[in-house]
């Protein structure tokens, strides 16, 4: 397993070697250690940053009963705003006053703040009764409580919550290196930038594909010899280990199988999921005027800009059900592959040691990053017309098939083992197995997985269905072109807005009259500890 | 210690409900009590208002005549769930509950050590909580409880989370404790264990279920150390006569 392990690391080494000889005649490409460390400090940077507002804010929330009933409901409103649109208003209202970087920052701050904010909240409320009364009959009070149980005790989910919320850095990194709003092209040094200029500016394949792989390795790098260990350090019997929804998805190892077999002490697991719910019970009271709050802003900068919006409501309306319709297809189709992976995975031990390398690279790339050059390979096969839809379902299945599958995977290491002593008894397999076993006892995190996978999902479409390449424009209807075409061709502030209000908008909605629903569900399939 | 027409009530979907309904008992200094009664009689509720941890909703908790607005050092406990912090080892989970006393670091040093060898732990001290079985874990608890040599030690079942022979084991070393110290340190249990309140217990309350109310008080005369009786035929009419009265009641909740 070991010398595999080296020959498959050596073949990619190599192939890299290749890749950048085939990209070296670009003087970028020689650049591209100094834009991973760019790119590298900005997300460090951020990281920290997120890292003192999640543990303020979070702690703060989650130990004041009222605060948390009004800044829960304001941050689960804020994580839902795609931050895609947000960077054009980033350009416009701070990049005139503070600069490019702390626009960045800014952006960055948006997709990378919530897991770890959440993370620390789900942490602190999951801390037992018994170790509340223990530490006030033993005068632990405030910085004391704080320091001797609260910060221990988050942990795991603080690092979990910092390996997702790294894995949307990168995503949104890539971006915000880049970002065209009107005529203007604003940029940052960094592999994002070298990504971008590799398909916008010179649409090479091999230079792309040398950003890819800098990507992929630096990510790697960082998961494995950062991450991977913080991780595994968290797992032990010395830290409460509990399993909330919130902390799986895009950037989490699937190593755990392996090194992980046995059963660990998971304390009071049973309620883990219950948190996860009871983030998301709080009183509508606070959404609603936050909506109403945003629909008189909205209504106020969209009269007041004058410039009026260029989309009738009924095309606007048009534009939403077929980018609902796109995420819903790639969803299922994320959804179907995720829960074969699953079944495999479970049932065929001997596959993992294909999929689990292969899902491990694959998943380090941003989406986002491979979509021009997926892109540029569809074209190269099929038309235009065709590949254009096709890509764009792609990607957002791409993205949203990891959040399905470690959410899957995680669930999985959590059957007790006598649901599948029971499966292997009475000989239950293939469909079977899938119908009455896997889907229900993945049931709560299949939920889950799938609040992530479409939050994801949202975000993607604003770039998935609107390519520059080589200087031609590609673009499929939807509310993500529309958002690209307001912002790029046009420069038109509040049809920008209106766009952002209306996704934003049906998040909420889907998030309340679809997802919690089914979560309240879930907490009922929640199975039982020993 | 004293409680005085103490009743708890919840709000619930279905408006108030009564988890303790005017209760009243009196421990003496140096009294070990046992309040015995089913799941749901409040039994726990009423320790942790006797802990500070709860106020009641009506009467009062008394402890030398003042109320518990909070959790008062002279009063320690032991949970059921151990609750130690699994990220300190056995020795700073005991100087943890010394920190905020106000000695010499080197006197809560010998306090633990003392404590801990006296509960046979003095060299699983650099032991995490993870590394021990359940009945160290709770020893450890017992160990911690005392070393800020309370006036009230409360127990909340403290055993019934272990296997009954080490449970039977941390009985006996608990009576030890409690008759090698001072003579007026009060030790209040709460159990659902019949068997337990006899053998442990000077004065037994007996509660019903919800809402909780104290439907008798005994005084157990057994002589001890009852260890060497505990298979005597007085000792199994102390526990028919609770057996009893328990089994009178509980058709309440049927």
């Amino acid at each position: 397993m070991r010398g595999g392990k080296a020959v498959w690391i050596l073949l990619g080494l190599a192939l890299y070697a290749f890749v950048l000889f085939k990209a070296w005649q670009f003087p970028q490409t020689r650049l591209l250690p100094y834009y991973a460390i760019a790119s590298l400090s900005r997300l460090i940077m951020t990281y920290f940053i997120c890292l003192a507002f999640g543990l303020a804010v979070g702690i703060f929330a989650a130990m004041n009963q009222r605060a948390g009933d009004i800044i829960i409901p304001l941050l689960d409103i804020a994580q839902s705003v795609p931050v895609l649109a947000v960077f054009p208003f980033a350009i416009l209202f701070i990049v005139p006053v503070f600069g490019m970087t702390t626009a960045t920052v800014i952006a960055l701050f948006m997709s990378m703040a919530w897991s770890i904010v959440f993370g620390v909240i789900a942490g602190v409320k999951a801390i037992p009764q018994h170790m509340h009364d223990m530490a006030a009959i033993f005068g632990l009070r405030r910085m004391a409580y704080i320091k001797h149980v609260v910060l221990p005790s988050i942990y795991p989910p603080l690092i979990a919550g910092s390996i997702l919320s790294f894995g949307s850095g990168w995503y949104f990194l890539i971006a915000s290196e880049y970002i065209t709003y009107g005529t203007t092209t604003y940029h940052l040094e960094g592999l994002g930038y070298y990504l971008n200029l590799a398909s916008f500016h010179y649409a090479n394949l091999w230079m792309s594909l040398a950003g890819l792989m800098t990507i992929a390795i630096v990510v790697l790098s960082i998961h494995h010899l950062v991450w991977k260990r913080l991780d595994q350090n968290s797992k032990q019997a010395r830290f409460l280990n509990l399993h909330f929804g919130y902390e799986k998805g895009f950037d989490l190892p699937l190593h755990h199988l392996e090194q992980h077999p046995h059963h660990r002490v998971h304390f009071n697991r049973r309620h883990a999921h219950q948190w996860f719910f009871n983030l998301f019970k709080f009183n509508p009271t606070v959404y609603i005027i936050a909506l109403a709050i945003a629909l008189v802003a909205g209504f106020i900068i969209t009269w007041t800009m004058g410039e009026g919006v260029i989309y009738p409501p009924l095309e606007v309306l048009l534009f939403l059900l077929l980018s609902a319709s796109r995420i819903a297809l790639a969803y299922i189709f994320a959804f179907i592959l995720a829960v074969l992976a699953g079944y495999l995975l479970i049932r065929k031990p001997r596959t993992r040691r294909y999929l689990m390398p292969i899902a491990d690279v694959m998943q380090s790339i941003p989406a986002i990053a491979y979509f021009p050059t997926l892109f540029l390979l569809l074209v190269s096969v099929v038309p235009v017309w065709l590949g254009m839809p096709v890509a764009s379902i792609l990607l957002l299945m791409t993205g949203m098939l990891w959040y399905m599958l470690f959410n899957i995977i995680e669930a999985v290491e959590h059957l007790p083992h006598d649901i599948n002593e029971i499966a292997d008894l009475y000989d239950i397999e293939g469909v079977a197995y899938i119908k009455n076993i896997l889907v229900p006892a993945m049931f709560p995190a299949l939920v889950t997985g799938s609040i992530l996978a479409f939050g994801g999902g949202w975000n993607a479409i604003i770039v998935s269905e609107y390519v520059t390449y080589a200087g031609k424009v590609y673009s499929t209807p939807g509310l993500g072109s529309a958002m690209n075409y307001a912002t790029i061709n046009v420069g038109n502030t509040p049809t920008l807005l209106m766009l952002l209000f209306v996704m934003t908008t049906t998040i909420l909605l889907l998030n309340h009259f679809v997802w919690r629903r089914l979560l309240n569900r879930a907490s009922k399939y929640v199975l039982e500890d020993e | 210690m004293e409680v005085r027409n103490v009743s708890k009530t919840f709000t619930g979907d279905t408006g108030h409900v009564y988890a303790l309904r005017n209760v009243s008992m009196h421990f003496d200094a140096g009294e070990f009590v046992a309040i015995i009664g089913p799941s749901g009689c409040g039994k726990s509720t009423l320790l942790r208002m006797l802990a500070g941890l709860d106020q009641p909703s009506a009467g009062a908790v008394l402890f030398h005549g003042q109320f518990i607005p909070e959790p008062n050092p002279r009063i320690s406990m032991v949970f059921q769930n151990f609750a130690l912090l699994p990220w300190k080892t056995v020795k700073e989970n005991v100087l943890l509950a010394l920190r905020t006393q106000e000695m010499p670091e080197q006197h809560k040093e010998h306090i633990a050590n003392q404590l801990l060898t006296r509960v046979g732990l003095r060299n699983f001290e650099r032991h995490y909580p993870g590394e021990l079985s359940g009945g160290m874990k709770q020893r450890v608890g017992i160990a911690r409880a005392l070393s800020v040599n309370p006036e009230v030690l409360l127990l909340d079942e403290p055993f019934s989370a272990l296997d009954e022979i080490t449970a039977l084991d941390l009985r006996r070393q608990l009576l030890d404790l409690w008759q090698e110290k001072r003579v007026n340190d009060t030790y209040v249990l709460v159990t659902h264990l019949v068997e337990e309140a006899v053998l442990l217990a000077d004065t037994v309350y007996i509660m019903s279920p919800r809402p909780g109310q104290v439907i008798a008080k005994l005084k157990i005369d057994l002589p001890r150390p009852r260890f060497e009786h505990h298979r005597s035929k007085k000792f199994f009419q102390e526990v028919d006569r609770i057996q009893s009265i328990l089994q009178k009641h509980s058709n309440i909740t049927v």
